[in-house]
């Protein structure tokens, strides 16, 4: 074997050993002498009988309900299980036909797609409070167990793997009893054994006796994924059986080629969709996919490459569409037969949230005088605009023929204000007859001195009215509120002769340069004079670019403007519909330099802050993270990029057009010998690791990207409505990284790379040139497979603060989190690094950031233990700090006014520097200085961070999902603050006649 | 325009359902009256409105003769553009999949025909459009400011409609002439809404015209202004506003003799005095914007899994709830439409079941405090009465569920699941890429006819049945 491959991209030697599987032909190669089962499913065409699997070995037919779709993605076929309505009954006991009385051997060959809390791969037994009985094997969680309560006792005896499965993979899973040792194995190795059972199975009087699931009285949990065979023997197969069972076979799933980025979906236009992967290899790849349970269909290309992309074509409106990677088993002819090269991926038709095609009604303006000087018009307007996405405010209709030249040339929803009725009559009718009217252009009525639009709404504004009208540098500048900060265009000209174009055109400018608000330039042009301006980021706006605001964690934005009175500024999609369930304590929404991005339910969404408008979207299949409180967000901003941590890369995508700009993989873990002091004193390279970690923690600092490697099972992902509060437990284990790294945000390259003990990644903070964390160095820590950490995390554990420039450590201090074992936070804030955690109370201690000795320390009850009044994440703003409604003077940890109780809601707090944002009843704002708080029905966020202060507005996507809660609109929105120049209450006119 | 009136008394047609004293003095007498009166009743009828009437009833006294044949196809340039899309796939902590839409007014061009003539307004172009009815050429078109998400209401020769721009706008129905328009009080604010330039106050009700009033509600964000309103139909001038304090109004608005009730949305709808405008009652249920009245008794849903609830009148707790879609009462039957099925049911025996039911059920939840409350004197004397109350309560609860199956008069397959109305003696039911008819007294199928998308949209005048599909397309079967 080549050994500068990795082992899982030995394409050639993958593909000779399917070749070699193909002419064998045979599922089962067990010998003659091999053991027989008394039960075998083969999930194959073959086995199929309408709605049952024929039993190969004994007269036990299993009848499946629910869809029955067979997958070649392994030789021999599988059957592929949906998680949610199938099921794969057996028999319903009191006696089953033929089932194991003490000896057994439960054998599966099992692909389980999500870790759940629990999953039955068969299922014989009922566990239904203090009554115990039957056996199951399983899994829990990431672990694959089994369960069996034998003889008289009335228990059973669970046993967990000491190794996590990977999702996704095809793993080898036995359980054997032989009337006094249990033992489970995964792939051929004894993974866990226990003797707490003696004597025959003890079954309960009745049971479901079922496939994939987990069966009893009280609960049905199924599972997604794939099951190739299954058999059960009534005798107690040795190790040696099991390992040659598990030998004879492996070969056949392992997958030739490893996806080494996305795939990831995009919809290009309403009936295309671009899926998009990389392979570490070149290959030639074919993308097969199908619509519902429709016939699959192939497309791809012969060439190889590392880069892959096909474009589905004549996709539908509505309805979930499947697809798969194949590779020629050859390795270069589709001809000769494909090979799956993992699992099978989806997107929903319906998040398609392009525009519709231009109309191609022909145009009905006729051409005049004007007509050159409004084309040059909109072709500068588009060329110079930042987007050609968004709003266009046309101010004065010039008989529609600006608008319609703009939106020809643009995406642009166009409003046109025209003072004149009779010419907005007219613009409107011919803009009909054009096809533009309604979403692309519409027209309004309206004086232009008085404009009642939202701030900020438009991303270009144009006058055709300015044009000749000596009044425009006066009214200009009253149009300048309503555009977009941070990128928005106003293209103004002039008309008229020589002198008094240049004369006209410095009035406007002196008048335009006197708003101070953006960057402005004269255009060279043939019909006019144009001028444009550029619009500047608003002066004192802050970002909210990671999961508690910026790297400092600190949950405030630092943002000036919001205060105050707020109204909407602009509501609408994304809906509930491509969100995750609002329990699950998802990653926060993001905003920078006026872009905001929204992670749904393996959905990103690139928006527009200050008018809501859907730039992009990309369908991400692995794009999922869930109780952030125990790990980190997978989204970071910069000013004009978005950074996404999928899988085991980075990407960095183009705020504006989507494109996605890089992939960075995650720096290999290698084992290394910490040495006292926390460096890596003997780095013992070992390559060929891809697949076995993500990308964990993702922050953007300067030029820096910032992450940690963690274990590939480790992330939560919430499928199953999980909310993440309870006591400590399984939901309040700590997904560690690996190492701590920092690569060049443009090329890519590593900068550095720490490695010391586990670090929390819920703890890593970065503030004033340094990066601090938590980490644990036990060896109890490091022994867990799993990537997360429970009691363990807390084990041995250090503050550390390393240099943001080099990596290296600056100080490190042990220290006692033992408190924190529900969250354990840091925050970063004037010289402060503040730990705040939970266990069986609040605890806060704040160390100094340059040198991480203890400043203060703070303990304090909480309020209620449910709906996250227990897991709260500190907010540090005007030197305080804030947990729950707690608060603390930031110097001195001395107790200060807090804030009043949130009343029903369960999420995060977030803060600009004036006011805190959150779920009460609705979307609640409470203002610092006049310490009122003000609910803004009737949309309400979810369970976590979901209301962020950037940019001076208040962004609030659809967060609450799922909800069963009747609040009457499930709304994306953003809110403004109401300011002097802000259309104001008037009082009841009369109505008004034609 | 050389259409003739509409048919004489459509005005006291539209007030029919909602006014006569039959349904205010009962649901019972009520369905008894609508029976006879549809016996009566079997000549060409206007659909002035959106589902016929003011209480959205869906029910036309005119008598159809089947099979119907297609007479003419509008297709809009653009698609249907709802304002909002559809709900979350899952709520997993409750465990409940395949979440219903509760806000589904806006999925089609509902039509409304008076005379020879058919109207609808379009949330893609911002347009109302009228048609001549006989052969679906376009006669004219008005623009709105924003997308017109209702269908407007034909009173005599005025149309009425309001918009997503904050507006009510009176037309001349022949020329499609503005005769008056009632902008918000407010200083105008309008804001990037729904993917659409809209007013801050946009109207998401439709407008109910009845003796010379005009009723709305309009805005979305109670902090901002939420109202119910009555206004002048003759020149748009105000009469009473109504502020609601915590929910938007959305779904079309319902008018009985006496009062409104409004859909809000998610939420669940509120009820106001016609007269007044006082707030009455917010009604319990589990939201949705898909409601219809039968006299004062509010029948709402779908909630979230596709359930209606039925709220008599005074009451704000649920007297029955259905799975279904939508329902019709006519004849003194319930036409339960739910997913995939068509059922009657006996209305008049099914009311009375369903009131006995809510009867025994406080009855014992009283027994059973009570019973709690005694603590270990629960062999006491008291607590041995109570018991043997409790356990005939019981029984004759267990009687009564009993009987509520009974009331199923018939229950047929019928895929067509996604609207319902009803002519005569004929229930018509829209689907997807399909539209058919089922006969009211036995379910029978009597006839069937493709559509080009999903029939989300159904109406019937003067012969004709109108089928409005969710890409836009108008199919006129006569």
């Amino acid at each position: 074997m080549n050994n500068a491959l990795p082992r899982h991209i030995d394409f050639q030697i993958a593909s000779r050993a399917l070749i070699a599987v193909l002419f064998v032909g045979a599922v089962v190669r067990a010998d003659e002498t091999a053991p027989k089962p008394i039960n075998h499913w083969r999930f194959n065409q073959s086995s199929v009988i309408a709605d049952r699997i024929k039993d190969h070995a004994g007269k036990l037919d299993a009848t499946v309900t629910g869809p029955l779709v067979l997958s070649d993605d392994v030789l021999g076929g599988a059957i592929a299980l949906d998680g949610e309505q199938q099921t794969i009954a057996l028999a319903a006991t009191p006696q089953p036909p033929a089932i194991p009385k003490r000896d057994l051997t439960a054998e599966a060959w099992v692909n389980v797609a999500e870790a759940r809390e629990w999953g039955g791969i068969v299922s014989a037994l009922q566990d239904n409070g203090d009554f115990e009985r039957g056996w199951l094997l399983g899994f829990r969680q990431s672990n694959f167990c089994f369960a069996l309560c034998a003889g008289e006792s009335a228990k059973l005896t669970y046993m967990n793997a000491d190794v996590a499965f990977q999702p996704g993979s095809w793993h080898h899973v036995v359980a054997t009893f032989d009337g006094s040792e249990m033992r489970l194995y995964v792939d051929g190795r004894l993974a866990a054994h226990s003797k707490d059972q003696t004597g025959d199975i003890r079954y309960p009087p009745k049971f479901v006796y079922e496939l994939a699931a987990y069966h009893d009285d009280d609960e049905h949990y199924r599972w997604p994924g794939m099951l190739h065979e299954v058999a059960v023997f009534d005798r107690a197969l040795d190790e040696k059986q099991i390992a040659a069972r598990f030998a004879a076979k492996h070969r056949d799933f392992i997958a030739p080629l490893r996806i080494s980025v996305g795939p990831y979906a995009r919809h290009v236009d309403h009936t295309t969709v671009e899926i998009k992967w990389q392979t570490d290899v070149a290959v030639p790849t074919l993308l097969e996919y199908r619509a519902g349970t429709a016939a699959p269909h192939r497309i791809g290309r012969d060439q190889p490459t590392k880069s892959h992309t096909a474009r589905i074509a004549d996709v539908q409106s509505e309805g979930q569409y499947t697809y798969r990677v194949l590779v020629p088993a050859d390795g270069k002819n589709a001809a000769e037969g494909t090979v799956a090269t993992g699992r099978t991926y989806s997107f929903d038709a319906a998040f398609d949230y392009t525009q519709d095609a231009p109309p191609s009604e022909p145009s009905p303006f006729a051409d005049d005088a004007a007509t050159p000087r409004i084309v040059e018009y909109a072709e500068l307007a588009t060329m110079h605009a930042a987007t050609k996405q968004g709003i266009c405010l046309v101010l004065g209709s010039a008989r529609g023929r600006l608008a319609y030249e703009i939106a020809r040339r643009s995406q642009f929803q166009v409003i046109v204000v025209e003072p004149d009725e009779a010419a907005a009559s007219e613009a409107r009718r011919l803009l009909s007859d054009a096809g533009y009217y309604g979403q692309r252009v519409s027209v309004h009525s309206g004086s232009l001195d008085d404009l009642p639009y939202a701030d900020y709404f438009a991303n270009v504004i144009v006058s055709a009215a300015a044009l000749d009208d000596e009044s425009q540098a006066h009214r200009a500048t009253a149009w300048l509120r309503m555009l977009r900060p941070a990128g928005g265009v106003m293209l103004l000209g002039t008309g008229g002769e020589a002198q008094e174009r240049a004369a006209r055109t410095d009035k406007l400018h002196t008048s335009l340069s006197a708003a101070s608000i953006g960057k402005l330039s004269q255009l060279p042009g043939e019909q006019a004079a144009w001028l444009l301006l550029h619009r500047d980021e608003l002066p004192g706006a802050g970002d909210w670019s990671h999961q508690y605001g910026l790297a400092d964690n600190a949950s405030c934005s630092r943002d000036e403007l919001v205060s105050g009175e707020m109204r909407p500024l602009w509501f609408g999609q994304p809906g509930a519909r491509p969100m995750p369930d609002r329990g699950g304590r998802n990653p926060a929404p993001l905003a920078a330099g006026g872009n905001l991005y929204v992670e749904g339910d393996r959905i990103l969404f690139g928006m527009d802050a200050y008018n809501g408008t859907i730039r992009w979207v990309y369908q991400i299949p692995d794009l999922r993270r869930s109780n952030v409180p125990r790990d980190s967000s997978n989204l970071a901003a910069g000013k004009n990029v978005v950074h996404v941590a999928l899988g085991s890369s980075c990407l960095t995508i183009d705020a504006i057009t989507g494109e996605v700009r890089s992939t960075f993989a995650v720096p290999t873990p290698e084992t290394v010998d910490v040495a006292a002091d926390g460096a890596a004193a003997d780095v013992v390279s070992e390559a060929n690791d891809t697949g076995q970690h993500e990308w964990g923690y993702l922050a953007r600092v300067g030029d820096a990207v910032l992450g940690t490697a963690v274990h590939a099972r480790a992330r939560y992902v919430a499928d199953r409505g999980e909310w993440y509060d309870g006591a400590p437990g399984w939901e309040t284990e700590k997904v560690v990284g690996e190492n701590v790294f920092s690569l060049d945000a443009r090329s890519g390259e590593k900068r550095w790379e720490y490695r010391g003990g586990r670090v929390l990644n819920a703890t890593i903070t970065v503030g004033d040139g340094r990066v601090y964390f938590v980490e644990s160095r036990s060896q109890r820590a490091k022994d867990k497979k799993s990537g997360r950490l429970g009691d363990e995390a807390l084990d041995d554990t250090y503050l550390v603060a390393l240099d943001l420039e080099t990596g290296r450590p600056l100080w490190q201090s042990p220290v006692d989190f033992g408190t924190g074992r529900r969250v354990l936070y840091l925050s970063h804030q004037d010289g402060m690094v503040v730990a705040a955690g939970s266990s069986d109370d609040y605890r806060l201690a704040a160390f100094d950031a340059t040198t991480g000795e203890t400043r203060w320390r703070q303990s304090f009850p909480w309020d209620h233990d449910h709906h996250g009044g227990a897991i709260q994440h500190p907010v540090i703003v005007g030197g305080m700090v804030y947990t729950e409604f707690k608060a603390f003077a930031l110097t001195d940890g001395k107790p200060q006014p807090g804030l009043p109780p949130r009343g029903h809601g369960c999420g995060a707090q977030a803060a600009s520097m004036h006011a805190f944002f959150y779920r009460g009843g609705f979307h609640t704002m409470f203002d610092i200085a006049s310490r009122q708080q003000t609910e803004m029905a009737p949309a309400r966020s979810g369970c976590w961070l979901g209301i962020i202060p950037a940019g001076g507005i208040v962004i609030a996507p659809e967060t609450s999902s799922g909800c069963s809660c009747t609040h009457a609109l499930q709304t994306s929105m953003a809110f403004v603050p109401v300011r002097a120049n802000t259309p104001k209450p008037r009082s009841e006119a009369p109505p008004s006649k034609k | 325009m050389t259409s003739k009136p509409a048919s004489k008394n459509y005005e006291s047609r539209l007030k029919h359902r909602s006014r006569d004293r039959a349904f205010r003095i009962s649901t019972l007498l009520a369905a008894a009256f609508c029976s006879a009166a549809l016996g009566a009743t079997a000549r060409a009828e206007d659909w002035p409105t959106y589902q016929h009437d003011y209480a959205r009833a869906g029910v036309s006294a005119e008598k159809l003769s089947f099979p119907l044949a297609p007479a003419w196809t509008h297709r809009s340039r653009a698609k249907p553009q709802p304002a909002w899309p559809g709900p979350a796939k899952a709520d997993l902590y409750s465990k409940i999949h395949n979440l219903r839409p509760r806000m589904t007014f806006d999925k089609v061009f509902q039509v409304v025909s008076a005379g020879d003539a058919v109207y609808f307004g379009s949330s893609a172009d911002d347009q109302v459009h009228a048609l001549d009815a006989a052969t679906g050429e376009r006669r004219w078109s008005f623009f709105a400011e924003a997308p017109i998400r209702f269908a407007p209401t034909i009173v005599g020769d005025r149309l009425y409609f309001a918009s997503d721009d904050g507006r009510v706008y009176c037309l001349d129905r022949a020329e499609g002439k503005q005769i008056w328009r009632r902008d918000p009080p407010e200083k105008d604010y309008r804001l990037p809404g729904n993917g659409r330039i809209i007013s801050l106050w946009a109207i998401r009700s439709g407008v109910v015209v009845d003796g010379g009033i005009a009723y709305f509600s309009s805005g979305l964000f109670p902090k901002e202004g939420v109202f119910v309103n009555a206004i002048s139909a003759e020149d748009g001038s105000p009469k009473w506003r109504t502020p609601i304090s915590d929910r938007p109004a959305q779904g079309y608005i319902l008018a009985s003799a006496t009062r409104l009730y409004v859909p809000t949305g998610r939420e669940n709808p509120l009820v106001f005095d016609r007269g007044t405008g006082k707030s009455l009652q917010a009604v319990s249920g589990q939201g949705g914007t898909y409601a219809l009245l039968s006299g004062d008794t509010l029948i709402f849903g779908p909630g979230k899994t596709g359930e209606l609830g039925v709220v008599e009148p005074g009451e704000s707790e649920q007297l029955a709830t259905f799975a279904g879609n939508h329902m019709l009462v006519a004849g003194g039957m319930f036409y339960l439409h739910a997913e995939g099925r068509l059922r009657a049911l006996d209305q008049v025996r099914y009311v009375e079941l369903a009131r006995k039911r809510r009867e025994l059920t406080a009855r014992k939840a009283t027994l059973t405090a009570q019973l709690k409350k005694l603590g270990r004197g629960v062999a006491s004397a008291e607590g041995l009465k109570l018991t043997t109350e409790l356990a005939a309560v019981g029984n004759e609860l267990n009687k009564v569920n009993a009987e509520i199956p009974k009331c199923v008069k018939w229950d047929v397959a019928c895929p067509q699941s996604l609207a319902m109305v009803m002519a005569g003696d004929a229930l018509i039911a829209g689907g997807d890429g399909e539209v058919a008819a089922y006969n009211a007294a036995d379910g029978k199928q009597v006839w069937k006819a493709k559509v080009v998308g999903a029939a989300y949209g159904l109406a019937i005048a003067n012969e004709r049945v109108y089928a409005s599909t969710d890409i836009g397309v108008i199919h006129c079967f006569q």
